[in-house]
């Protein structure tokens, strides 16, 4: 079972219980960064169930990633305002949402669209082809990469069907950014039919929402600006 | 023609089987095969279970185990063996001389075949492995062109498998040490070339820079297709001009002569590639199947199984290699 907090220190702890160390990211403790990861939690908490339904059916997951060393690989979705951070190493793997605006210390980033991305966790497309196409954008060491890929490959993971199999709060309940980073892993679970539209969704309420805001506010300064003028023609009158 | 394939782990032994392979190729998780990259290849309990499942579909499963024993230290190389053996194995692909004299010793029953590492590209070679040892079967080093392995067939009594697709080794097999002279590491004696814990890219602007330990390789401009970061296919500066000495990023393929190896003699096509995926491994097989049954009953090969290999090559180019010597 993997439980994690934030410490009085400002320090995000994630830890594999029965594990013999506990792996922690150091993070800057600036308010703002603070607040990210306030706004944050609510999805870990999501992300951190998803994964614990993972490897309680993948037993071989851990066992492929024992003995690598501590290595932390950034996942950045090329089309998703959202990022992830996976932690491998002693403490077993563990995955959190990148508050917006921090710098997490990674050794690896990955990049590519997110449909991409969970073909290549499912082992539907094979890394190394997209990889030489340029379609995949890996910066860094190579060793926690590779080594994630292949245990992904050997134990044939249906991220999917993880992701659908966790109930997720409601994305009002977490704030704006909590709201989107809940709906992206909620709606990750439609990818097969329609990934992008489905994703972007929240985004897009989000726009309409604000669209109509800038409306009402619009009509509200036009009102106010109909009356200065009729008020200015009275005077004169 | 036997389809000899590759398997990296369970899943894509699954995948090779179903798609159509003779014969699936695997390692164990360690060092004693040259692809012992982190988190890939197979526990004695996943190996059982995979012979398992190629032996339910009258399909063979080959161990290699074809590293060279580290001095003083045969035990894990002699208990992989030795596993292999107990695990129902239908073969084991060796390299070193003690450890298949080992096997003969040990395991009389169990067919030995000849690892292409060690490097047994002539008559006199070949025939030695096969009096001294027993061994049914040469992996050919790929130096060799089709006429020259015709030559062979016809007198050597000893099966001969052929690279038929994917990683372009240009270097001497079992002898090569580019690997070793930057990481301390090489895939004769540690099972891997440029091993990951050596290897980072770096993407500067549009262009991508692979390195290896300390010493940049290859710069991918643009969108230029990438490979993989071995010393061999790396680009360096000679004589004022940037270029690759060795060999470029490319993939052996001979999916447009399976009929000429047919008619050298050769009795199995081996599909490089056990650190690639199971979705790699399953679009491989299945054109080859196709294309091998093609040969088969004298048809052409299927065009569109030819191109469609390209686009999986790495560098997204392929080359016969040494089997036509187009450069000469």
């Amino acid at each position: 079972m993997q439980t994690f907090g934030i410490s009085s220190a400002g320090v995000r702890q994630s830890r594999w219980a029965g594990a013999k160390s506990t792996a922690v990211v150091r993070m800057a403790t600036t308010p703002a960064a603070y607040a990210g990861r306030i706004l944050a939690a609510p999805v870990d908490a999501i992300l951190h169930r998803i994964l614990a339904a993972i490897t309680a059916q993948h037993p071989g997951l851990a066992t492929r990633l024992a003995g690598l060393p501590a290595a932390a690989v950034l996942i950045e979705p090329a089309d998703l305002p959202v990022r992830f951070l996976i932690r491998l190493g002693p403490g077993g793997p563990a995955v959190n949402v990148v508050p917006p605006g921090a710098d997490p210390r990674a050794s690896t980033r990955v990049r590519a669209p997110i449909q991409q991305l969970i073909a290549l966790a499912e082992a539907r497309i094979d890394a190394d082809t997209i990889f030489f196409s340029r379609a995949l954008t890996i910066d860094g060491d190579i060793e926690p990469v590779l080594a994630l890929r292949n245990a992904l490959e050997g134990e044939a993971i249906d991220i999917i069907g993880a992701i659908r199999s966790v109930p997720v709060p409601l994305a009002g309940s977490a704030g704006p950014f909590g709201a989107m980073a809940i709906a992206a892993v909620r709606l990750a679970g439609t990818l097969a039919a329609s990934a992008r539209a489905a994703l972007l969704a929240p985004a897009l309420d989000r726009l309409d929402q604000a669209d109509r805001t800038l409306q009402h506010i619009a009509a509200a300064i036009e009102n106010h600006g109909g009356a200065a003028r009729s008020q200015r023609r009275a005077r004169r009158a | 023609m036997e389809l000899v394939c590759p398997a990296g782990n369970l899943a894509a032994l699954r995948a090779a089987v179903d798609a159509g392979a003779d014969t699936v190729y695997v390692g164990f998780r360690d060092e004693t095969n040259a692809r012992n990259f982190p988190g890939l290849n197979f526990s004695p309990d996943e190996m059982r279970e995979g012979i398992g499942y190629a032996h339910a579909r009258s399909r063979k499963v080959y161990v290699a185990i074809n590293t060279f024993p580290r001095a003083g230290d045969v035990g894990p190389w002699r208990r992989a063996v030795d596993d292999a053996a107990q695990l129902g194995a239908d073969a084991v692909i060796l390299a070193d001389i003690g450890l298949i004299e080992y096997a003969k010793r040990r395991h009389p029953q169990l067919r030995r075949h000849l690892s292409v590492q060690a490097g047994a590209s002539n008559r006199d070679a070949i025939e030695f492995f096969r009096d001294a040892f027993g061994v049914s079967r040469v992996v050919l080093p790929r130096v060799l062109t089709v006429a020259e392995i015709a030559a062979l067939n016809a007198s050597l009594g000893v099966e001969t498998e052929v690279f038929a697709f994917g990683g372009m080794c240009p270097m001497a097999e079992g002898r090569c040490s580019l690997s070793s002279y930057v990481t301390g590491q090489s895939p004769n004696m540690s099972g891997v070339c440029s091993p990951a814990s050596h290897v980072r890219y770096e993407q500067r602007g549009d262009d991508l820079v692979s390195r290896l330990g300390t010493f940049t390789i290859n710069r991918f401009p643009g969108r230029e297709p990438a490979g993989y970061p071995t010393l061999c296919k790396g680009r360096f500066v000679a004589h004022e001009r940037t270029m690759y000495l060795f060999e470029e990023p490319t993939s052996l393929s001979v999916a447009h002569m399976l009929g000429d190896l047919a008619a050298a003699g050769v009795s199995a096509l081996k599909i490089e590639g056990r650190q690639r995926g199971r979705a790699y491994v399953a679009e491989v097989v299945a054109r080859f199947r196709r294309l091998v049954d093609a040969v088969s009953v004298a048809h052409a090969a299927p065009g569109r199984d030819v191109e469609a290999l390209r686009r999986l090559a790495e560098g997204g180019r392929d080359t016969a290699g040494a089997y036509q010597r187009g450069w000469r």
